[in-house]
């Protein structure tokens, strides 16, 4: 048996997935942190690394207070732009959309990006220990801004290089115990999957496209590492998907939400997350036994926003 | 006795415990690294419990630091369960069952109430916003259509302008908001714009034998305007629209869609009780202006004579215009036997249509 897997088929997922979706349209999504909260504890109590399950310490509230500036702000948004356009000031409109999105892309998402990861990370646990994210909130800023101005001046090119920076910080800051994690990825290798996607895409009339997204799944995990300071290893996750499971996994993925009216959602999540994590594989030289807590008093310090916007991206 | 894991909250290592509870105690016994048992002393006082649904598990921790766990499958637990004081049970066994009926009937109760909110209120409520939705908005809207459909109309400003004075002369429309128009499209088709727009196409009018079937499509598309017909379809359709994207919390979507539909006004098609409205409704409203209804069913007649005919059953069913002959049925059975007060005025109706349909 492999020793890193999901261990679910969404069956057991589908009962309260109905029953908080409901409670979720009821409130008019008031509820959703609550359920949020669920979706996360199933997720990753069904990660199973060596015998073990994952855990998700996180609660409704903590993430209800998050949850609500959120709603507030896209509340504005929507709501900004509607008046405007009602009152028929067109132009007014658009360039309320334009401003309010500029600001969003510079300030809001770096924000919403480290408070999410904060959180998540600080309410991660396997066999009782933690995991914690370090990133500081100026640092991350910073860079973000940085690179995502060169993004904009080049038109998008630079894109690729700023993705890997992005995700250098965010995966060298990640803590697991004593051990944590660092990404080598080079932004000139994400840029080639790029290109060769620009390329071929139309050529295999948009059959590339699975092919993409193995490249990218590789990309990113075949470049992840597990660093263990105390002993001197590094440690290479890899991943060997094809572009065919791929295919497979988006093909069925959608004709079941189609044939259930959308009622089949946990069986897609299970399905999704049993291909993120049984192809991810760890080297069989890391060993788990000896990971040392490092991250309690961490633990506590958070809960300023808990804010969970991110997606089910598990590293 | 029960077999569980023990963690220590220093290290992710793994002990095979056996906790054995007691008075104010649970006992722990776990081997350490070299095989030799380690006995561990808790005070109840000190743990929590968790049941952990999706895990199947249940988790036994103790407060004081550093956190101490020990994991157990829910079997082994519940049998010492009964050992350990009240706060630290699971109501598992004995509500098992009934929490289980009780989540179905609930599930069951919101899935009918979301049903009937779905079939039975949205569209009441949609109605309501349909009819108390203001005029002048609702002006605004058909006149942004029109004005989008203007190019494609080819309006004859002259004809219109005789067709109004036709209209006019009808009565039906009290408030006198309503715009005519004539254009010079080959389609036999009419059709009406909410806001109190109302189209002509010259291919109609031509096919037309006289002037009472002329007063039979403007009573029709009359009617349509008068009970709101197109905002009661926009809304309706509006408001399932909604509900399906908050079901699937898709909030970009309903802004899409208010946008998209503003433009699909013009392609809306009314529902098939909406048309018998507009005839049975359009035929009253005639014979109280002292109009023959006979109009409204030569009308039909004009149009079946040069409709297709379709004679596939299935095509029957799904067409959006009930099928003529059933429309001319319909206003038979009211209208047939009632006798007919003529309005006055049938020299003029008559030379204005004229006027309309042979002027080249």
């Amino acid at each position: 048996m492999s020793r890193f897997y999901f261990a679910d088929t969404g069956s057991t997922y589908a009962l309260p997935f109905i029953l908080n979706r409901i409670l979720t349209i009821l409130s008019l999504s008031l509820y959703y942190p609550w359920e949020r909260a669920i979706q996360l504890k199933y997720i990753y109590n069904n990660i199973i690394l060596d015998g073990s399950h994952f855990d998700f310490l996180g609660t409704g509230k903590e993430m209800f207070y998050g949850y609500i500036k959120l709603l507030v702000l896209i509340i504005l948004f929507y709501g900004g732009f509607l008046v405007l356009m009602a009152l028929d000031f067109t132009l007014y409109a658009i360039m309320f959309l334009y401003i309010f999105m500029a600001i969003g892309f510079i300030f809001a998402i770096p924000f919403f990006i480290h408070s999410g990861l904060k959180y998540r990370w600080a309410k991660t646990q396997w066999r009782g220990i933690n995991f914690g994210y370090r990133g500081e909130l100026k640092e991350f800023f910073n860079l973000y801004v940085k690179h995502g101005f060169f993004t904009l001046i080049t038109l998008g090119i630079y894109y690729p290089w700023f993705r890997c920076q992005i995700q250098k910080y965010i995966t060298g800051h990640i803590k697991f115990g004593h051990l944590h994690f660092e990404f080598r990825g080079k932004g000139e290798d994400y840029f080639v999957i790029y290109i060769k996607f620009i390329l071929l895409i139309y050529i295999t009339l948009g059959l590339y496209i699975f092919r993409f997204w193995r490249n990218i799944f590789n990309f990113f995990t075949n470049n992840t590492i597990i660093v263990d300071n105390e002993k001197g290893e590094k440690y290479k996750l890899t991943s060997n998907v094809t572009a065919w499971s791929f295919f497979e996994l988006k093909v069925i993925n959608f004709l079941i939400l189609i044939f259930t009216l959308g009622l089949g959602f946990p069986w897609v999540l299970a399905r999704n997350m049993k291909f993120l994590i049984d192809n991810i594989e760890i080297p069989d030289n890391f060993t788990t036994d000896h990971i040392r807590q490092t991250e309690t008093d961490y633990n506590n310090a958070v809960g300023e926003d808990a804010i969970d916007m991110l997606d089910i991206g598990f590293i | 006795m029960a077999k569980g894991k023990y963690f220590d909250g220093l290290t992710s290592s793994e002990h095979e415990a056996t906790i054995n509870p007691s008075l104010q105690r649970l006992g722990i016994i776990i081997s350490d690294p070299y095989g030799r048992p380690k006995f561990l002393d808790w005070d109840l006082e000190d743990i929590e419990i968790e049941y952990n649904e999706f895990a199947k598990r249940v988790k036994l921790e103790n407060k004081t630091e550093p956190r101490k766990r020990i994991e157990l499958e829910l079997s082994e637990f519940l049998s010492i369960q009964d050992q350990l004081p009240k706060n630290l049970r699971l109501g598992i066994r004995s509500n098992g069952l009934r929490k289980i009926w009780l989540f179905g009937a609930i599930s069951l109760f919101i899935i009918g109430f979301l049903i009937f909110s779905y079939f039975v209120m949205l569209p009441y409520f949609a109605e309501k916003v349909a009819i108390n939705f203001p005029q002048s908005y609702e002006r605004k809207l058909g006149l942004s259509v029109f004005e989008s459909m203007e190019s494609d109309l080819d309006i004859d400003s002259t004809k219109s302008h005789d067709l109004q004075l036709f209209f006019n002369g009808l009565g039906y429309d009290e408030s006198k908001n309503v715009q005519v128009f004539y254009s010079k499209t080959n389609d036999i088709n009419a059709f009406a714009i909410p806001g109190g727009f109302i189209v002509v196409n010259e291919g109609l009018i031509n096919s037309m034998n006289n002037y009472k079937e002329l007063q039979g499509v403007l009573a029709h598309e009359f009617i349509h305007i008068k009970h709101r017909h197109s905002l009661r379809i926009l809304f309706r359709s509006l408001s399932s629209y909604l509900a399906i994207s908050l079901v699937f919390g898709d909030i970009n979507g309903i802004l899409a869609i208010l946008i998209q539909n503003s433009n699909e006004l013009r392609s809306l098609s009314y529902s098939r009780t909406m048309e018998t409205e507009a005839d049975i409704n359009g035929a009253e409203l005639m014979v109280e202006k002292g109009f023959d209804p006979q109009g409204m069913i030569e009308l039909m007649e004009t149009l079946k004579s040069h409709t297709p005919n379709i004679e596939n059953e299935v095509f029957k069913y799904l067409a959006t215009h009930p099928d003529l002959d059933l429309r001319i049925n319909n206003l038979e059975k009211v209208y047939s036997n009632q006798a007919k007060t003529l309005n006055a005025d049938s020299l003029i109706f008559k030379s204005i249509f004229l006027n309309l349909k042979n002027d080249r």
